[in-house]
């Protein structure tokens, strides 16, 4: 059954996972492009300068800041949308799986995409940054952008959660909060900018949770 | 072997301080065809959506398959094929890729009843289910009920949407299928003429409650439609349970919809003093037995 449940999401989401793997190459080749750039135009010593005292790599590499975030939006959208659609969930409510394992399940599928979508930036931008800087630049521009990626991962459960929640008051008041909770992952211009990240990754841990609760509340009828 | 497929014991339901069930019974004997007629507003859709597990009722118990609808279990879902109104598909899957998905969850699947209906569309597999037309989707979801071989079909609405050609052709199918595998089935539709082509028993609903709830074959020897010409009755004549199920009034020509026989109804008049010499009885089809039942209005 779960075979056939990763069929159906892999319908849903494989154009999304192939034009994003795609965005994520020109990304990372727009990024190599940037650094030899701004490390010809500005000379080494001075993009060295930049780099360290005004947190060049996160500044200049916005695409990869929000690339996660669109990720996350497309598929949480391409899998749920077509869903609650003329109440189509209902079809999946029928199946003879469990409604936690199939929602979970669900969602499984679609982060495990998104996951893979964020890994393979990540070890991208590892090598893009590591050809030019030392270890430590590397380590903290990476840890600096690590809350984007987990942002990208919020924004997936999010919306998720909201298109799933039967109600339009309460799909409204989940998206402003959602949208303030997303906000704060995406702060950080400078290095070193958040004390620590085990919150944001908590916060993020429990989300597939409100799916349940979503799901739950479509079952039962709430209107 | 369990005696009803469906038994909903006092359901009552509420949406916010609005009654729309009250108290409703309902038994469904196994390996009989019902339909549930109703006008719209009645609780019809309520009633399915308790039945198919997407609402919870405010009180009364549902119970299909022997257990409660709001909490079948998959060994369960897996013997209730559904229909949803406005024949609900995956419509983003092709017609292959649908059969696919579904066959991985039922043990006992039957590819080919959903590939002999298909190939009477004559649609390439690779066909998406969103660029077909009603009736089209109509076969697909049929298809894929048939091939779950289900012991129970709810089918809600089944006929909206379709044309004269493909409702024929869903109820020639369903029909053959049915009698066939000995299968009980519970449909609702706005097409009285073709349910009554169909079912071996009617439920009518009314205002909150069930009006009537027999076999059809009961319902049309037992129900009858009397008329004849009386100017003075409309001042003595009134709807009551016993005798008058429905009456209507245009001119002076008098028509009554009542359970009692020719010669009851004429002792009845009798004792009123209204003359009635003309007095005949009108067969009539389903559809005209349900206009008398629930009224014009």
């Amino acid at each position: 059954m779960l075979k056939a449940i990763l069929y159906k999401e892999w319908i849903k989401l494989r154009w999304a996972v192939i034009v994003i793997a795609g965005l994520s190459l020109l990304t990372l080749a727009y990024s190599i492009g940037m650094i030899n750039y701004y490390i010809e135009f500005q000379g080494a010593l001075n993009n060295w300068l930049y780099v360290i005292s005004k947190s060049l790599l996160l500044r200049n590499i916005v695409f990869v800041k929000y690339l996660p975030l669109i990720t996350g939006l497309t598929f949480a959208l391409l899998q749920f949308v077509p869903e609650m659609s003329r109440n189509r969930m209902r079809l999946s409510y029928h199946l003879p799986i469990s409604e936690k394992k199939l929602l979970l399940s669900s969602v499984g599928i679609g982060y495990a995409f998104l996951l893979a979508e964020i890994v393979f930036l990540f070890f991208g931008l590892w090598l893009v940054v590591a050809i030019n800087y030392p270890a430590e630049i590397v380590q903290k521009a990476l840890v600096s952008m690590v809350p984007w990626f987990l942002g990208g991962s919020a924004i997936y459960f999010l919306t998720s959660f909201i298109i799933l929640e039967p109600s339009w008051i309460y799909r409204i008041i989940y998206g402003i909060v959602s949208a303030g909770l997303v906000s704060l992952y995406f702060q950080a211009s400078t290095y070193d900018q958040y004390q620590s990240l085990w919150a944001f990754i908590l916060i993020v841990a429990l989300m597939p949770l409100t799916i349940l609760f979503a799901g739950h509340r479509f079952r039962r009828g709430t209107k | 072997m369990m005696e009803h497929v469906i038994e909903c014991q006092n359901l009552t339901h509420y949406y916010g301080d609005k009654l729309v069930l009250n108290n409703l019974d309902l038994k469904v004997e196994r390996g009989r065809i019902f339909g549930i007629l109703g006008k719209n507003g009645m609780g019809k859709t309520t009633t399915i959506n308790i039945l198919m597990g997407f609402l919870r009722p405010t009180s009364g118990k549902c119970l299909v398959l022997g257990e409660e609808s709001h909490k079948l279990s998959p060994e369960t879902r897996q013997k209730i094929g559904l229909l949803h109104e406005g024949h609900l598909a995956y419509d983003f899957m092709t017609i292959r890729q649908v059969e696919k998905f579904y066959s991985a969850f039922f043990p006992n699947w039957k590819p080919d009843y959903y590939w002999d209906l298909i190939g009477k569309l004559g649609l390439s597999d690779n066909h998406k289910i969103k660029n077909m037309s009603c009736g089209q989707r109509s076969q697909v979801v049929l298809g894929l009920i048939f091939a779950q071989d289900p012991e129970l079909l709810i089918l809600d609405d089944y006929s909206m949407g379709l044309d004269p050609g493909y409702r024929a052709l869903f109820i020639d199918y369903l029909q053959e299928y049915v009698r066939e595998k000995n299968k009980t089935v519970f449909l609702t539709s706005h097409i009285i003429q073709d349910v009554e082509k169909v079912v071996d028993d009617t439920i009518i609903m009314g205002h909150q409650k069930l009006l009537l709830n027999m076999p059809l074959a009961t319902l049309k020897k037992n129900f009858h439609r009397y008329e004849f010409r009386n100017a003075e009755a409309v001042r003595y004549l009134k709807i009551d349970d016993d005798f008058i199920t429905n009456l209507e009034f245009v001119s002076n020509k008098v028509t009554i919809y009542s359970f009692k026989s020719l010669r009851e109804i004429s002792a009845f008049l009798d004792a009123l003093k209204l003359t009635h010499d003309d007095i005949r009885e009108i067969p009539m089809s389903l559809e005209e037995a349900f206009i008398g039942l629930t009224g014009k209005y």
